[in-house]
């Protein structure tokens, strides 16, 4: 009897298991198409991006560097999340022009209450309409973040829908604040109250893309990674990784910007961070396989 | 025997149609039919799987002593769930976000345990096949027909496209209250126009 | 910034109202409604169940889902957990405290099919809350199933005595009744 359970339980799950062997890659490049739309939506056309991954408060955030054919950065899109919102997990898309004005925020994931806080996905809300096309900076600040009305801000919330609002607005602020982190390679701490940011690690998306595509605009991963230290790796680091204190690392691995050996760490121990961010980089679960990359080179495409 | 079991699927549209007669799966019924697309998604979702599972468990039932009846059909249903779940991820990722937590809420959507209790374990393989279709059909009809009138009252839309006068639409009816009042009024029309013939 | 705990004690119970409007655990609220006294039994056997099954729920999905990268076996693992769960109260209640189990007894086969259980314990995976949080979602999202349980209870009992036209009478002059309480808790939801 028990047998016979425990033997339709084993084959249901040998069948799930290999639809879920099978349904693994369309799904990956399900999310990579969503993930390109979002980059359409956000940015103006673009050619290649190179993709950083920070941690903010353990939410990951990925910042999307995007150029155009002549190589020049079209702009930012910071991929953002906050726990805040009222009904969990909100996931949206930041885009940022080169200046630093918000272009747009395309909302990926909500589950906010539906009429009320679900607004914020729209394509046209007072949120969106209070930010967009505004430096942050410029706008009314409490404690370095931008918030809404209420809280002595400038954003307009929602109607009936406040919890929503301040949670866009904290996922607004994790994304300027990693966008900051990648663009001058400080620590911002002196913003991010109470919130502490780890560089997890960047990759260079047009690197990850030669295995697939054979283009030739980059170094390989693995030449960068014995470069690592060398000349072809610059690195900016705020503050020690070990001494537990808030610290930001951009590393920028382009191999097209020539820049000298900057790096003063010694560089097996810059070998190890790289590889450990790399690792973690896969854990998080954001894919950046050949697939991904492929259709992100194309995402300046997609406007037209 | 052709036109019997073509009568017996079309029965099991109107007769004993799951959401008006049997009134079984009023969860997802309520919750998906924001949208005439929506609804019919999930009525489709809820077809394939309730057919898939009605074959198996109709090819399986003399394997499975009567004791773990229950449980050994559970697992069949939330096999097929999942696989579904993940193949709607795959190829359909906009109507699998649209239904969210709905999709694995199908396993205990009593009308799938319903008939493979009282139908598949009683019957062959193909007429429990006609009788998933049959049952899931009328789920589908029922569900996309809610959807259609709860888009067309609170979003002015049919089936994603725009009618123009969305701004003159009650949202109450694509908002939870509108969910109960639609239902509710469509089973009394169903009522009138049904039971009376 | 977390969202704290009184914000998800109000959004479970009032704003987000397991029944009213997220549409989980509609069978038994059309089905077991008619009476005021059942449906306090009921809503405390949802309480109950769903209490222990969230947290059950919790510790497979982090220490064993997780760490065997098998989430995709996570509707399968967690009905039957709640289905085992819902068996071993049942025996445990008649063991321990038979008076409970009268008390009780009759509601809980009846929740292994309510999808309010099953579905909590998928959301609560989704929102990533953690175990207190967990166990705080899902202890209010069933006094919010109760709640709406016995609101609506004793509004059917009035209802019996009212003239109803035959087309109505049943389940749709209790959905529209349903859709009228709903209407009613969205007034909540400025609230937060």
């Amino acid at each position: 009897m028990v047998a016979v359970l425990f033997g339709v339980t084993l084959i249901a799950s040998l069948g799930v298991g290999i639809v879920y062997r099978i349904t693994a890659e369309p799904i990956a490049a399900a999310n990579a198409a969503a993930v390109t739309e979002a980059l359409g939506r956000v940015l103006p056309p673009f050619e290649t991006t190179k993709v950083d991954t920070l941690q903010i408060d353990e939410l990951p955030i990925t910042v999307y560097t995007a150029y155009d054919a002549s190589g020049a950065v079209a702009g930012y899109a910071v991929q953002t999340a906050t726990k805040s919102g009222f009904g969990g997990m909100i996931r949206m898309m930041v885009g940022f022009d080169p200046e630093g004005s918000i272009l747009n925020i395309n909302v990926l994931e909500q589950a906010e209450t539906p009429g009320l806080g679900t607004k914020m996905a729209e394509e046209e809300n007072v949120l969106l309409n209070s930010i967009r096309g505004r430096r942050p900076e410029t706008m009314q600040l409490v404690d370095g973040r931008i918030a809404v009305r209420k809280d002595g801000g400038d954003v307009e919330a929602l109607t009936a829908a406040t919890i929503s609002s301040r949670a866009y607005c904290d996922a607004v602020n994790r994304a300027w604040m990693a966008y900051r982190g990648v663009v001058t390679g400080t620590a911002p701490t002196d913003v991010a109250t109470g919130a502490s940011m780890t560089g997890g690690g960047s990759t260079d998306e047009t690197t990850a893309s030669d295995a697939a595509t054979g283009d030739t605009s980059a170094s390989s991963y693995d030449a960068s990674d014995a470069a690592s230290g060398a000349t072809a790796q610059k690195t900016t680091e705020a503050s020690d990784a070990t001494s537990g204190a808030t610290e930001a690392a951009v590393e920028s691995s382009d191999a097209a910007s020539g820049a000298t050996a900057a790096s003063s760490e010694d560089a097996g121990r810059h070998n190890r961070r790289h590889n450990g961010a790399r690792q973690n980089h896969r854990q998080n679960g954001i894919q950046h396989d050949a697939t991904e990359t492929d259709n992100m080179t194309k995402g300046g495409a997609y406007e037209e | 025997m052709k036109s019997n079991r073509i009568r017996f699927v079309l029965e099991s549209i109107v007769r004993n149609n799951p959401t008006f007669v049997l009134v079984l799966g009023m969860c997802p019924t309520l919750g998906t039919t924001t949208s005439a697309i929506n609804g019919m998604g999930m009525g489709l979702a809820t077809m394939a799987v309730l057919i898939l599972s009605n074959v198996v468990i109709s090819l399986i039932k003399n394997l499975i002593p009567d004791k773990v009846r229950i449980p050994a059909f559970i697992v069949v249903i939330a096999s097929f769930v999942t696989i579904i779940q993940m193949l709607m991820q795959a190829y359909v990722p906009a109507l699998y976000g649209a239904l969210g937590v709905f999709i694995p809420l199908i396993v205990v959507n009593c009308i799938i345990l319903g008939r493979a209790e009282a139908f598949a374990s009683k019957n062959g393989p193909l007429d429990s096949a006609l009788d998933g279709l049959g049952i899931g059909l009328g789920f589908t009809l029922s569900l996309t027909a809610i959807g259609l009138v709860r888009e067309i009252l609170g979003s002015g839309s049919v089936f994603g496209q725009p009618l123009g006068v969305a701004d003159y639409m009650p949202l109450i009816f694509v908002l939870a209250p509108g969910a109960f009042l639609v239902l509710g009024y469509l089973m009394v029309i169903f009522n009138k126009l049904v039971k009376k013939s | 910034m977390e969202l704290s705990y009184f914000a998800i004690i109000i959004g479970a119970i009032f704003v987000n109202n397991v029944v009213l409007a997220q549409f989980l655990g509609i069978c038994p609220f059309l089905g077991v409604s008619s009476k005021v006294e059942t449906s306090l039994g009921m809503g405390a056997a949802v309480t109950f169940v769903m209490a222990i099954a969230s947290v059950v729920a919790w510790l497979i999905q982090t220490y064993l889902l997780v760490p065997l990268q098998i989430e995709y076996m996570q509707t399968i693992v967690f009905i039957l957990v709640i289905a085992a769960l819902v068996q071993m109260v049942e025996i445990i209640l008649k063991k321990v405290s038979p008076s409970l189990y009268q008390a009780l007894g009759i509601f809980l086969p009846l929740i292994t099919t309510n999808c309010a259980v099953l579905g909590v314990a998928i959301l609560m995976i989704q929102k990533e809350f953690n175990l207190l949080q967990s166990v705080t979602y899902s202890v209010s999202t069933a006094v919010g199933f109760a709640l709406a349980l016995v609101l609506f209870a004793g509004i059917r009992e009035r209802l019996e005595f009212e003239e109803v036209p035959e087309a109505f009478r049943g389940v749709p002059i209790a959905l529209i009744t349903a859709g009228i309480l709903a209407m009613a808790f969205m007034g909540f939801s400025g609230l937060v």
